[in-house]
């Protein structure tokens, strides 16, 4: 019998984690003056309980690779999250947000300018991004010339 | 003529929960009824205060008192004398405390003027270095004088050559200047409706931000946002304008619509057209071809400024552009039920 509740609450988990993802946006989507500093805010969705999340800025500078782990501040909406610059000016840099949800998984490499979120070279995954990805997004911001 | 009185829909009004019809009705009634903009006043002070206040944690004991406290007021255990008396003592201290902040709250103080450049007239005298100001004073500078306010504690407020300021409240619930003419660059950090400034056309109301703000005396001008969001508004007619986003506002019409700097020159041109050279027919077929998701700030404000066969465009547009939330429908949208425009806003922010 246990079996079969762990089996059905491993399932219901996945059913209600599905579609697991992160949108982001621009801090005015928050709709909260605390987050008008931020690089850029976030939120999970498809996720019936409270996720973990983690950030880290991954760089490229001079052809070294580097990473600084970032905090993530709650902000007054529940779910949505404020992401502040903590990284060095020189080279490139992107956000790599982690997140889990019972067993899933959704990743996003968040691109940021000097202007703030970059949109359209942002990426988003339903797995955690992998040092590959990480490293694609990197290159690919180096070869546009983006700072 | 003044028709019913409107104080029962005065905190809806203030929380920005009318119909822009009621908004006009309530507004043409609060220009001719005093009893009414009296309580309009003191609502707007409660709502501005109650917005002030810190967020502070709950304290993890809460629960546990709050469920002592109700098995205490068990109905099986009749109520007793000393209760009432304790309710009613702890009801007149916070009556007290409410007075004493609310009093505090508008105590109006003074600001640091510096100088950063020539010579700015600070309260008709020329400074030099740096001086305070206080509610009715002007600052002017000529085309080569700079000079910084600190307004407060919230931000400054830099006031460029050529301009004139007068600082109008310094009271804590309501830092307000006038912008006569020229352009000031403010940057603010407090909780939202604060910080105010009037241009002769329409007053920029701070929301967390930092914008840049230029104005003739006439009243035309434009605001530029560069951080957080400011509310544009005048007379019932109001446009949020994010990060990223300007706000022409002309004389006689007040703001027009919001747009972002990275339109399409053709869209600007037809923001611009729509609202202030009374060619709207063709500016809106333009918007409505031109329009990227981001451009939904635009037309999310046209929704309510257009005629409802136009309206009906305008919004087959914006569900083309993004994806229209399941709690959105056409339906209420076209109807302009604020709280569907509310809810569809905060959801288009994500994309602007």
């Amino acid at each position: 019998m246990w079996r079969s509740v762990a089996i059905a609450w491993a399932l219901a988990t996945t059913l209600l984690a599905e579609g697991f993802s992160f949108t982001v946006g621009n801090p005015v989507a928050a709709q909260d003056f605390r987050a008008k500093g931020a690089a850029f805010v976030f939120r999970t969705e498809g996720c019936s309980q409270s996720p973990s999340v983690t950030a880290t800025a991954e760089g490229l500078t001079n052809q070294r690779r580097s990473s600084v782990a970032l905090r993530i501040a709650p902000l007054a909406a529940p779910g949505v999250f404020a992401v502040y610059r903590n990284w060095p000016v020189e080279g490139q840099w992107v956000v790599n947000l982690v997140g889990t949800c019972g067993t899933a998984a959704a990743g996003a490499i968040v691109a940021v300018g000097p202007q703030g979120l970059l949109r359209e070279q942002s990426t988003f995954f339903p797995h955690r991004p992998s040092a590959a990805e990480i490293d694609k997004a990197l290159a690919t911001l180096a070869s546009r010339g983006v700072q | 003529m003044l028709t019913s009185h409107v104080s029962n829909r005065l905190a809806a009004y203030v929380d920005g929960e009318v119909t822009p019809s009621d908004v006009r009705t309530i507004e043409r009634h609060l220009a001719e009824c005093a009893r009414c903009r009296t309580d309009h006043q003191q609502l707007r002070l409660a709502a501005a205060t109650l917005k002030a206040l810190p967020m502070v944690p709950v304290p993890d004991n809460i629960w546990p008192l709050i469920e002592r406290g109700l098995r205490e007021a068990s109905p099986t255990v009749p109520p007793v004398r000393p209760r009432v008396w304790r309710w009613a003592a702890a009801g007149a201290m916070a009556v007290v405390i409410a007075v004493v902040a609310i009093g505090r709250w508008g105590t109006a103080t003074r600001w640091e003027v510096r100088v950063l450049e020539g010579s700015p007239v600070v309260a008709s005298r020329v400074l030099t270095d740096g001086g305070q100001v206080g509610a009715g004073d002007w600052i002017e500078t000529d085309a080569r004088a700079r000079a910084t306010i600190d307004v407060g504690a919230i931000g400054t407020v830099e006031i460029a050559p050529d301009s004139r300021v007068r600082v109008t409240a310094t009271r804590a619930n309501e830092h307000r200047l006038t912008l006569e003419r020229g352009r000031i660059h403010a940057v603010i950090s407090a909780p939202p409706r604060i910080f105010f400034v009037d241009t002769a056309s329409a007053t920029a109301v701070d929301l967390g931000c930092e914008y840049t703000l230029n104005a003739d005396e006439a009243g035309d001008g434009v605001l530029r946002v560069t951080r957080g969001w400011v509310s544009f508004q005048t007379d019932g007619l109001e446009s949020l304008v994010p990060a990223g986003a300007a706000c022409a506002t002309h004389r006689r019409v007040g703001p027009g619509l919001p747009y972002f700097e990275d339109a399409t020159d053709s869209f600007r041109q037809a923001v611009n057209d729509f609202g202030f050279q009374k060619i709207a027919s063709e500016s809106l077929n333009t918007m409505l071809a031109e329009a990227r998701a981001r451009d939904t700030l635009t037309l999310w404000h046209l929704l309510t400024r257009v005629s409802e066969a136009d309206r009906a465009r305008v919004y087959d547009r914006m569900a083309a552009l993004t994806a229209v939330p399941p709690a959105v429908s056409r339906e209420s949208v076209l109807k302009l039920d604020p709280r569907t425009l509310q809810r569809w806003r905060e959801e288009l922010a994500w994309t602007w």
